[in-house]
């Protein structure tokens, strides 16, 4: 009988655990992967990003100097993170939000691709 | 508004199919009936049978065995209906895009009104689809109405 | 005296996630022989890593289950290191141990909820996912991301645990314990949940073995197998001592994992506690070659992978035999003289997972 007083106290004074969520959003941790966003202006077009892709969803062309991801195939992996020497992908924390039609998002460089020094950071 | 689009718009029903991927988005699914994030707010119950479902959700890549499913669960729910691709798998196959048995994408075997990216599909996501899908339910019930009558 | 029945269930079933499909051949309320249907969720893994190069299949067979997702892209990785004679630093190794653990907790919690959803107790279904949202929160904070982790690489591991993750960790921990140890008195306690499943499903300690089981529905009959002895990552420096139960039926499967989520804690605060410095990941170089089997106890019980190389940039056969596919032919055997309204119960018993089984 006191046991379940106990509990039906605990219920009433306890606030509830849902997340309000779209009222009120909460703060992504600082560690989360959420999605790849391209900083084109620093990218030299060395292609570790496309070789490094498991889910084959980044086409780079030197050429045209594009650069482009298919983000409805993308595990979010951080693989093309990783091995980018000149920090022209980055990881956002925040997800990627539902569309209604997918669209591969292409972006293209202008002018003359930057002299940037790639560090040797990759791992293969 | 009549008492059915009200019904509709209010409370819809969600119907959810697993078609083969690595159950990681049926989790997040699963995860957004629970009272952490809790779509029963928006008056949406999980239920099993199609013939009483307005929104179906579909998770994982779909192969030909399961499309048929699929499109059985599809064609037995009521008119209007709405579908959501939740994760890349249902979206364009994902890791598996290059896989001999899957189809790429939900979409070849029924028709998607939203996709939601990510591998695995965040709650939040899932969730803010299902409420677009209310919005699409009403748009769609209305020309449903309108063609009837 | 009515003949017998066909009754199809599944593939789609509001119990379980999966697509999974049992002909069941009844007589009156008796199941006499059961049927599985299965290729609903097949999707060519072994076939694809032929194909891939080796370091991108870690995500391909991080994506065969999405509940165990750290448990195969572990497998996978020790596998690879054995073959290419790579030694894990110990910090990685450890970070290893309590993100298994993580995901063991995380799994169990999961399953407490489905079994209770299966005896139609909605509230404690609720209560278990509740509680498991601490775990999930774990699982983001400190590997980036909820059920695909990626935090496991060749040679080590890709992020690090700092002071504030371990904080997190050990505040969240002490958070579980508290919801946990709530459902673990309903589930003890409640005569009706004892109802559901006393004596239900009996397998007995021989049958286990002749069958081939594994993993909890193996402890649940009185076996002490426990692949973690073997002493993977970090496990040989750690202390425990794997769960039995004597009963053999469903209650005592039930148990064993209750148990286990306690074990997992204190694993991980162990873990914590041993935590040595240094690196987390050696870099790794060349390809592998020769044959390796590796176990590895996930949630549902023993996995084992199998990898061929041949000195190629892609592997020569890759073959996974996951704790469903040793837990069917028990299964088979249980549901066979058990009444209809206990099949969900016995088939959740042995915690199936499909996508591991399929691939």
């Amino acid at each position: 009988m006191f046991e379940m007083l106990n509990t039906i106290l605990k219920n009433l004074f306890s606030g509830p655990v849902t997340r309000p969520y779209p009222a009120q959003r909460r703060e992504p941790f600082a560690s989360t992967r959420g999605q790849i966003k391209s900083v084109i202006e620093n990218c030299i077009f060395c292609m570790r990003c496309q070789a490094a892709c498991p889910a084959n969803c980044i086409v780079v062309d030197r050429k045209e100097q594009t650069w482009s991801v298919d983000p409805y195939r993308c595990i979010v992996c951080g693989m093309c993170v990783e091995v980018c020497p000149t920090e022209a992908i980055i990881m956002n924390r925040h997800y990627r939000d539902p569309v209604k039609h997918r669209e591969p998002i292409v972006k293209h460089q202008e002018g003359p691709i930057p002299k940037i020094n790639p560090k040797a950071k990759g791992i293969n | 508004m009549s008492l059915v689009a009200l019904s509709r718009k209010k409370s819809p029903w969600l119907l959810h199919f697993e078609t083969g991927g690595c159950n990681g988005c049926a989790i997040e699914v699963w995860a957004c009936l629970t009272p952490v994030y809790d779509v029963e707010r928006f008056g949406m119950v999980n239920t099993g049978n199609p013939k009483h479902a307005d929104v179906l959700i579909v998770t994982g890549c779909v192969n030909a065995r399961s499309g048929r499913v699929l499109r059985n669960l599809y064609s037995q729910m009521p008119e209007p209906k709405v579908v959501i691709a939740v994760g890349v798998c249902a979206c364009t196959g994902g890791i598996f895009h290059d896989s001999y048995n899957l189809a790429p994408g939900a979409d070849r075997a029924i028709p998607v009104d939203i996709y939601i990216p990510n591998c695995a599909a965040r709650p939040e996501a899932i969730i803010d689809s299902v409420l677009h899908a209310v919005d699409l339910l009403e748009e769609k019930g209305r020309s449903y109405d309108a063609r009837r009558s | 005296m009515i003949g017998k029945t066909v009754i199809p269930f599944g593939p789609q079933h509001a119990v379980f996630p999966e697509p999974f499909h049992w002909r069941l051949v009844m007589e009156e309320e008796r199941v006499l022989d059961a049927i599985p249907g299965i290729g609903y969720m097949h999707r060519g893994i072994e076939q694809l890593a032929t194909r891939m190069e080796f370091a991108k299949t870690l995500f391909l067979a991080e994506r065969v289950c999405g509940i165990c997702s750290f448990m195969h892209a572990l497998a996978y990785a020790e596998s690879l290191e054995k073959l290419m004679d790579v030694e894990v630093p110990p910090r990685a190794k450890y970070l290893r141990t309590i993100w298994a653990e993580l995901a063991r907790l995380q799994s169990h919690l999961l399953w407490i909820g489905l079994a209770a959803d299966a005896f139609g107790f909605e509230s404690l279904f609720m209560q278990a996912w509740r509680v498991r949202e601490y775990v999930m929160d774990m699982v983001e904070f400190t590997e980036g991301g909820r059920v695909m982790t990626s935090s496991v690489t060749i040679g080590g591991v890709r992020r690090d645990l700092h002071e504030e993750a371990i904080e997190f960790l050990l505040e969240n921990l002490d958070k579980l314990e508290v919801g946990f140890e709530e459902v673990y008195q309903v589930f003890t306690e409640d005569p009706l949940i004892k109802h559901r499943t006393v004596g239900v499903g009996i397998l007995s300690k021989e049958d286990s073995i002749r069958l081939g089981a594994v993993g909890p529905t193996l402890r649940g009959s009185g076996v002490a197998q426990d692949m973690r002895m073997l002493g993977y990552a970090a496990y040989g420096e750690l202390e425990f001592q794997p769960v039995v139960e004597d009963s053999c039926d469903s209650y005592a499967r039930m148990v064993v994992r209750l148990k286990e989520c306690f074990q997992s804690i204190n694993l991980i605060r162990q873990a914590i506690k041993k935590l040595p410095d240094g690196d987390v990941l050696v870099k790794v170089r060349g390809k592998p070659e020769g044959e390796v089997v590796t176990r590895i106890e996930q949630p549902r019980g023993e996995l084992l992978y199998y990898i061929k190389a041949n000195g190629t940039k892609s592997l020569e056969r890759f073959r996974i035999r996951t704790p469903t596919l040793s837990n069917l032919p028990p299964l088979m055997h249980m549901i066979k003289g058990a009444c209809l309204a206990d099949v969900p119960v016995i088939t959740l018993s042995i915690d199936t997972c499909i996508a591991c089984t399929e691939r």
